[in-house]
């Protein structure tokens, strides 16, 4: 098991240092400057070159490449194009928790809906339940955020005013319901698709067979025998979901006016925010390394082969 | 059993969602005026060339406002005279008004201010305000380094002299812009950037910063120390809003979430002036801009004049106005809006779509045979790219001549037009938004300076722009204008598509919040609940 985590640490540096240099070299290959994003005139060649030298800007991209790099390794992310008053770190320290907040809320409503539900769809008998079900999870795998946030916005914030339109007071407040279901409805899919079909497959196996033959009831069969078992798929999907809810979704956090950090890597794209873009990218990367490696983790726990395999 | 325990589970789900929900929020008491605005990208005065100076504008005044017949209507000033020798501007100012701690704002100020404006290290995009100041170009582009020499000093507690270069009439419009307005010299000297940070800040305009979190929100309470009519409404409450800011005010405002919004997306557009209430709601302001659409004038076939009358000729203009605004655009024949002194309608190209045609063969397209394929180039804001298929098929229609269509992302397209300096291009949409009614803003600041990279040269538009810009008289500068104005209609370098109109929607409980000026600023610290 130690073994195990070292070596997934390990490789996680090259992965990191890849992600970088295809974030760095995109972003300064991409059309526009810093500072062409102005008003109505455009700004003075003499004061862009100045902007430039204050920021770096004028080195060779290599070194720029690399002093970036070396700052970032010190846990100096450098300052914001787009606000010259606050730096990368200020940025991620304010917009990171508000979309953790959000992502962590509607990951554990996706998983305390979609678990019940999807096997409530592999046991009942009932056409019209299981077909509800599947509507439900087949409206949220295909319908896109920016859609759903919309819909909810337009028909529970103006139609019915339950709930504000835009802005964010909070997660315990109704200005957090839209962006949370909006946020949960692709993950509560999955869960339950995934949830339901595993559900069906151990429901025949033999110590299912033999738990019931010794007269257990349902409920503990349910829970400790099959659904313990078909848990691993749905955590494998429940995690590939996790690493995007979390770190906040651009059109869900724009639509509904959430000061997120998916928003905020978005409008430091249009900004041609480099220091922004890059270190939001890396904190991106590290963010899914680790939920893939807790992802991981969760089988030690939950599978008992494959703890004895790592024994071996 | 199972059903049971099925629905506990369901049971624990709608509980968890419910406690998540807590209490709607109330409507709001009518202490606080509400609304959304894009994220400024500065809030620091001196630095703010974008939507920013909207939302400075409650907290920062400049010396003056100019009214609807040029006029200055003085604020921070107590006086603003010009000197016989047409070029020296002495500015009392009025001791009456001070920052919002109590302070006086004083000529030292003001003067401090100005001259970081035109710091290359301040890197500010509104120096170009000051390009009629002596020396101040060549102070902001590094050629020369001592401040002392750039024309703006202070000669009293309260006066100071503002020198330009040449006689420059246009200046008094620009001393009455909201780019030009002063910082606390001594908060910004101890503070630097983090000078504008709510705890730091200090503003000598009707309001006072009370808190800011970015991307969210920004406060703003009465300044108790403001000098001029202390405003009805307390306290303004902007939520932050970035993307689609027309949706969102909308949508807020239709669930009465706040009191203002600043523009409607073109395909509510209809529905709003449909709506018995909303309808009423509906505030337009023709703004002094245009959009339009123009020619690389280095290159053939654009060098044509018969080419680019063509063109022009054969644009249904009303058909843009309607597609991309219902309507509430208007109809823009020259470049140079009526409202600017200087135009004149009676300019505007005329011909029919026959006429076009026959000028497009004379060039030696007859049908558009053998002209080469072009490309119309466009930012992908503003509906343009909506005009460019729009032009591309009345183009096609009436002359037979293809055009492919290239849309650039906003900030992609700013750098692209740079680039345009030496790079050919075929035609491109651009506008341009007054920033002070004085034609030099036009004839000078747009075509002569030429930042769309037009590349319009003609020597007698030249001259009569250089005579216009010096001339004191305004009706012989007028006069001047108007001539160049003929030559630029005549020319085509551009051809006008149409003047936008700002649609605000104001709350019927909201009464005094009115357009100011050509920039269509609004002063919440004028307007009052009923």
């Amino acid at each position: 098991m130690l073994s195990f985590l070292i070596k997934r640490i390990l490789s996680a540096i090259p992965t990191l240092l890849i992600a970088y240099t295809l974030v760095f070299f995109i972003a300064h290959a991409t059309p526009g400057s810093p500072w062409d994003s102005g008003g109505n005139r455009p700004i003075e060649p003499s004061i862009k070159a100045v902007l430039d030298a204050k920021y770096n800007l004028d080195k060779p991209l290599y070194v720029q490449y690399t002093s970036y790099l070396w700052n970032a390794l010190q846990g100096d992310f450098g300052p914001s194009y787009r606000d010259r008053t606050q730096s990368v770190n200020d940025i991620v320290a304010r917009f990171l928790p508000v979309s953790l907040k959000l992502g962590a809320a509607a990951m554990l409503l996706a998983v305390l809906l979609g678990l019940p539900l999807g096997a409530l769809a592999a046991l009942t008998r009932h056409p019209a339940v299981d077909g509800l079900i599947r509507m439900i999870s087949t409206l949220g795998i295909s319908m896109p955020t920016y859609v759903v946030t919309s819909i909810l916005i337009v028909s529970l914030g103006v139609g019915l005013g339950l709930v504000p339109t835009f802005g964010w007071k909070g997660l315990f407040t109704a200005s957090s319901l839209v962006p949370i279901f909006s946020l949960a409805l692709a993950p509560l899919a999955a869960v339950i698709r995934c949830f339901r079909t595993s559900m069906l497959e151990v429901m025949n196996l033999d110590f299912v067979r033999t738990a019931r033959a010794k007269g257990m009831k349902p409920l503990p069969i349910i829970i400790h025998h099959m659904g313990r078992n078909a848990l691993i798929p749905a955590i494998t999907v429940a995690g590939s979901y996790a690493a995007y809810v979390l770190v906040g979704s651009f059109f869900v956090e724009s639509i509904a006016g959430i000061p997120g950090f998916g928003r905020y890597f978005v409008l430091a794209i249009a900004a041609r925010d480099y220091p922004v873009i890059i270190g939001t990218t890396l904190i991106y990367a590290v963010i899914v390394v680790v939920i893939n490696l807790l992802v991981d983790l969760s089988y030690f726990l939950l599978d008992p082969r494959a703890r004895l395999e790592q024994g071996r | 059993m199972l059903k049971s325990h099925v629905l506990k589970a369901f049971a624990i789900a709608a509980l968890f969602t419910t406690a998540l929900a807590g209490p709607v929020d109330a409507a709001s008491d009518k202490s606080a005026f509400r609304m959304i605005v894009g994220e400024p990208r500065y809030m620091d005065p001196n630095l703010a060339a974008d939507f920013a100076i909207y939302v400075n504008a409650q907290l920062f005044q400049p010396l003056a406002r100019t009214d609807k017949d040029g006029n200055l209507v003085l604020l921070q000033a107590k006086s603003i005279e010009l000197a016989p020798d047409g070029r020296t501007w002495k500015i009392a100012l009025n001791p009456d008004y001070k920052w919002s701690n109590g302070q006086p704002v004083t000529a030292a100020d003001w003067v401090y201010s100005w001259k970081r404006i035109l710091d290359p290290k301040t890197g500010s995009e509104t120096a170009s305000f000051l390009s009629d100041v002596e020396n101040a170009m060549d102070y902001n582009k590094g050629t020369l380094t001592d401040a002392e020499k750039v024309g703006i000093k202070a000669t009293g507690e309260y006066t100071f002299e503002v020198v330009t270069a040449l006689p420059a009439p246009q200046f008094r419009a620009k001393l009455a812009l909201p780019y030009l307005t002063p910082v606390p010299k001594a908060v910004v000297e101890e503070f630097g950037e983090k000078w504008v940070a709510p705890e730091h800040m200090l503003s000598n305009g009707p309001y006072k910063l009370v808190s800011r979190v970015n991307d969210q929100s920004i406060v703003m309470e009465a300044n108790p120390h403001y000098g001029g009519a202390k405003p009805a409404i307390p306290r303004i409450e902007m939520t932050i809003a970035s993307g689609d800011q027309c949706t969102a005010q909308l949508r807020a405002y239709e669930a009465d979430e706040i009191d203002f919004t600043t523009c409607v997306p073109s395909q509510d557009i209809a529905r709003i002036r449909g709506d018995a209430d909303l309808g009423k709601q509906l505030d337009p302001f023709a703004l002094a801009a245009t959009e339009w659409v123009q020619f690389d004038m280095r290159q053939a076939p654009w060098s044509d004049k018969r080419v680019r009358h063509a063109l022009a000729l054969v644009i249904d203009r009303q058909a843009i106005v309607t597609a991309v605004s219902d309507g509430t655009n208007r109809i823009a024949t020259t470049i140079v809006p009526e409202s600017i002194p200087g135009s004149n309608t009676a300019d505007a190209l005329k011909g029919s779509i026959e006429g076009a045609k026959k000028l497009l063969a004379e060039a030696g397209f007859p049908d558009g045979k053998g002209f080469p394929q072009f490309t119309i180039s466009t930012t992908s804001t503003r509906e343009r790219p909506l005009i460019a298929q729009l032009l591309q098929q009345m183009w096609s229609d009436n002359l037979g001549i293809q055009a492919n269509i290239n849309v650039l992302e906003a900030n992609a397209f700013r750098a692209w037009v740079q680039t345009r300096k030496t790079e050919k291009y075929d035609i491109m949409i651009n506008g341009w938004w007054s920033d002070y009614a004085d034609p030099a803003n036009w004839f000078g600041d747009l075509v002569t300076a030429d930042p769309r990279q037009n590349h319009f040269t003609n020597e007698a538009f030249a001259e009569i722009v250089k005579k216009a810009d010096a001339e004191t008289d305004p009706a012989k500068r007028a006069e001047l204008y108007r001539q160049a104005n003929k030559i630029l209609e005549e020319e085509q370098p551009m051809t006008a598509l149409q003047n936008p109109t700002d649609l605000w929607m104001v709350k019927p409980d909201v009464q005094g919040l009115a357009h100011e000026g050509v920039l269509n600023m609004y002063h919440i610290g004028e307007a009052a609940f009923k």
